[in-house]
């Protein structure tokens, strides 16, 4: 394989996946600022499957 | 057409597990009040139900107006008039839960008694003839048992039934004689002031005096002094006051109806097995010690160092062999395959950076199951309430209530629930207080804090992960004796009346599902959260000011043109490291931030540039500070020959070279008491609802981190003669004297009834 595509496909990946973990980041710490990410259940917070199917925030 | 069925009925009575089978969402089941402060609402199950909305009530014990749950329940059954009531009664504890059921058939809804925990009542050789009950309550009655999905669907078919045949209760009247008549006098006082629906149920209220009642009425001056004379003739006449009069007759009319259709299997006076055990681990004198035992055995399991401790065998693992290797090793390959080599940006970015960084913190989960699994455990045989019980004695003697523990116990699995339960609290400045210092708990995403400096600067000690509660638990209780001397917190702590439901065997599925989720939400946010972090954290360390020119610090650093001996005599002054130990990462955009920040933790003992920003990015995410670590010391070139993914633990070894005991110990104390990550904080200003409070919070828990870590360094260390005798003891004695006096003195006394009074904050 040439290098220059592997090194596309790696940064491709890297691209895609940062994009993904950075929109989750943002959307949790402005949510989280605003004091409304979690629905109060003791399974955790920020990302805990019962606060989407339960609440809406 | 839309039907609305509102679920009703004490705490721990089963409406959860209900509203979960009726509606199919998932929702924790605890023993603690607190756990549902706000209303639910979910779609009943089936397609041929699809218009069916059932309403979770927060559990209560009647409908009067003290607390929040009461009062949230009783204005949504009076304003949304549901077209039923599912009534859940406990059968285990019939007497107590028909209380409510008695305040309910006067509303005129139609309403259906669920009978639940049937199983149990059988078990524990009780009979209770639902037929009898039926009769007696002028209802029906149908038999439950929710956890086993027994009797649910005869349940919901018979609830809809009376929702559309809008089939009231009929019942013998629950009050009778003097009362029953100046409740007669008061409705044709009122009549026409009120919906003719609920008319019984607001002469009731107006003669029991309820105030909230009396101002949705709105009765004109004349109108009220008739009601008063009607209220204050009945007293006279049975020498009692209107409240308890009903109260009487209400435990009279139960007391009749539990003659006909219950029958006890235990004699009166006899133990159940729960009392038994109740008699030892809530005794006045082994209480504390039993649970400080049992939390120290839990904490040696999960993150200790002995041969039970299979959290750390596991965390071991995970980090030497997964971490360390194994994933490693993996993207050495992928990475090779795809021709990007070691040494190169890319290659430092993935592997430095986002596997080291995800790696350090995932590596810590087996630990945190491990423990969860244990809480759960705990938690769900029911000894988690005994523990508030326990504590509410030992809180008692410094003004404290033992309410205020139960935020504190939910705070150990994530901070959040831990502020939003302080809303069970009644009296604001309590409440104030709870939420400043309910994040002192050591959370899930501190655990791996704890575990690293356990682990790798003492050896899997599991005094050093039990210390962590029990300095969170003591820091909570001092920080409460402070605060109460002053105005803004004085007052005599709430009564705690809790319920202590029966020990029972706990749920496999439910307690492994507890632990999964826990354990889940905590990987996905180390998907989001840290993926992120880590690379910026690696991004700022990779590039860097090298004598002037700016790039990528390790290839500068092998430029001896620009590395010149002067230039690293200067960098060794700056960092406070020896020149021998000076390396490219001390000149990077990171460390330049951070040793400038750094000064503010060298009085703590840990003020170098990588703690520094360690803990500055456990603002984001406590478990953020290992996170950083782990990019950090991965990076960390130390003498040019040792490499990222050879042996995990070798991160570890370079923590430990950097750090005495007692500065480990500070820099660990110091992250898990000082103001939480954002999610807490904004869980922390939503409960204030007040900017200068929500600042107060979080200065005040920084504030208490500083002082004790700095305590904790200076005086500790020069006991352990790690630090010598200076300034920073001077300050340290001065602190202690503070505390000191801050804990005896007498402080502000309230006057009056001011210590007494309760606001209940209404949200609905």
């Amino acid at each position: 394989m040439p290098v220059v595509l592997g090194h596309i496909i790696v940064i491709s990946v890297l691209c895609v996946v940062l994009f993904i973990c950075g929109k989750n980041f943002v959307k949790m710490i402005s949510s989280e600022l605003k004091g409304g990410s979690c629905c109060g259940c003791s399974g955790g917070c920020s990302g805990c499957s019962k606060c989407g199917t339960a609440h809406k925030n | 057409m839309e039907i609305k069925i509102a679920l009703a009925g004490n705490p721990n009575s089963g409406k959860t597990t209900l509203f979960n089978d009726l509606t199919g969402s998932r929702q924790y089941v605890g023993n603690w009040p607190g756990v549902t402060v706000e209303k639910k609402e979910g779609k009943l199950k089936g397609q041929e139900y699809k218009d069916v909305i059932i309403q979770d009530l927060p559990g209560i014990y009647s409908l009067s107006p003290y607390t929040l749950e009461e009062v949230v329940s009783r204005t949504y059954l009076v304003t949304e008039k549901p077209d039923a009531i599912i009534n859940i009664v406990d059968g285990t504890n019939i007497e107590r839960n028909l209380y409510l059921t008695t305040q309910l058939l006067e509303l005129n809804i139609p309403i259906i008694i669920a009978l639940n925990m049937m199983d149990l009542v059988r078990k524990n050789g009780d009979k209770v003839d639902t037929k009898a009950l039926s009769e007696a309550l002028g209802c029906e009655v149908v038999e439950l048992s929710a956890l086993k999905s027994e009797g649910t669907e005869a349940l919901v078919k018979k609830a809809i039934a009376i929702a559309n045949a809008n089939k009231l209760a009929t019942a013998n009247e629950v009050i009778s004689g003097e009362a029953k008549e100046a409740i007669k006098k008061i409705e044709n006082i009122i009549k026409g002031e009120v919906d003719e629906k609920f008319l019984h149920w607001n002469a009731i209220k107006a003669f029991e005096r309820d105030e909230k009642v009396m101002e949705s009425i709105n009765l004109s001056e004349s109108k009220k002094a008739e009601v008063e004379k009607v209220i204050s003739e009945c007293e006279k006449a049975l020498d009692d006051d209107s409240e308890s009069i009903i109260t009487n007759e209400r435990y009279n009319y139960i007391t009749e109806v539990t003659d006909k259709a219950v029958i006890k299997g235990r004699k009166k006076g006899e133990l159940s097995a729960s009392d038994k055990i109740d008699r030892v681990v809530t005794n006045r004198i082994l209480g504390l010690p039993i649970f400080a035992g049992i939390m120290f055995f839990i904490y040696a399991i999960a993150m200790g160092g002995w041969s039970i401790s299979i959290g750390t065998a596991a965390t071991d693992f995970t980090n030497d062999v997964i971490f360390g290797e194994w994933v490693p090793g993996l993207f050495d390959v992928i990475l090779g395959a795809l021709h990007v080599e070691e040494g190169t940006v890319l290659y430092g970015l993935i592997q430095d950076g986002i596997v080291a960084g995800v790696g350090a913190v995932i590596g810590f989960v087996p630990q945190m199951l491990v423990l969860f699994l244990l809480l759960s455990i705990l938690e769900d045989i029911g000894y988690m309430a005994r523990v508030a019980f326990v504590m509410d004695r030992i809180f008692r003697q410094f003004g404290l209530s033992g309410k205020a523990f139960i935020p504190c116990l939910v705070a150990t699995g994530c901070g959040v629930p831990g502020v939003m339960a302080s809303r069970t609290i009644e009296n604001e400045r309590d409440r104030r207080m709870s939420i400043m210092t309910t994040t002192f708990m050591p959370c899930g995403a501190k655990l791996p804090i704890i575990g690293l400096i356990a682990g790798a600067i003492f050896g899997g000690s599991p005094w050093i992960a039990a210390s962590a509660y029990f300095i969170g638990i003591g820091s909570i209780v001092l920080s409460g004796i402070i605060l109460k001397k002053f105005k803004a917190f004085a007052g005599i702590p709430a009564p705690f009346v809790m319920e202590l439901p029966a020990y029972h065997v706990p749920s496999f599925v439910g307690v492994l599902r507890a632990t999964w989720e826990r354990g889940w939400s905590f990987i996905k946010r180390a998907g989001s959260v840290i993926v992120v972090s880590s690379v910026i954290i690696w991004f700022l360390t990779a590039f860097g000011n090298v004598n002037g020119h700016f790039g990528l610090v390790d290839e500068l650093f092998e430029d001896e043109a620009v590395v010149t001996d002067e230039y690293i005599n200067e960098l060794s002054a700056k960092m406070d490291v020896p020149t021998t130990e000076v390396n490219s990462m001390d000149a990077s955009l990171l460390a330049s931030v951070g040793d400038a920040a750094s000064i503010v933790f060298k009085p703590l003992g840990f003020g170098n540039w990588k703690p520094t920003v360690a803990t500055v990015t456990g603002l984001v995410a406590k478990e953020e500070v290992v996170g950083t670590f782990g990019v950090l010391y991965s990076y960390d070139d130390m003498d040019g020959a040792e490499e990222l993914g050879e042996e995990g633990e070798q991160i570890w070894d370079r923590v430990r070279a950097d750090y005495t005991p007692i500065a480990a110990f500070s820099f660990m104390l110091f992250n898990l008491l000082c103001a939480p990550c954002f999610a807490a904080i904004g869980a922390i200003k939503r409960e204030m609802n007040n900017r200068k409070w929500t600042w107060a919070a979080i200065g005040y828990m920084t504030g208490w981190a500083y002082v004790i870590s700095l305590i904790t360094y200076n005086l500790g260390g020069m006991i352990a003669g790690e630090v010598a005798f200076g300034f920073g003891t001077i300050v340290a004695i001065v602190l202690v004297v503070t505390l000191l006096y801050l804990i005896f003195r007498k402080g502000y006394q309230p006057k009056g009834n001011e210590g007494l009074e309760m606001a209940v904050k209404i949200n609905a």
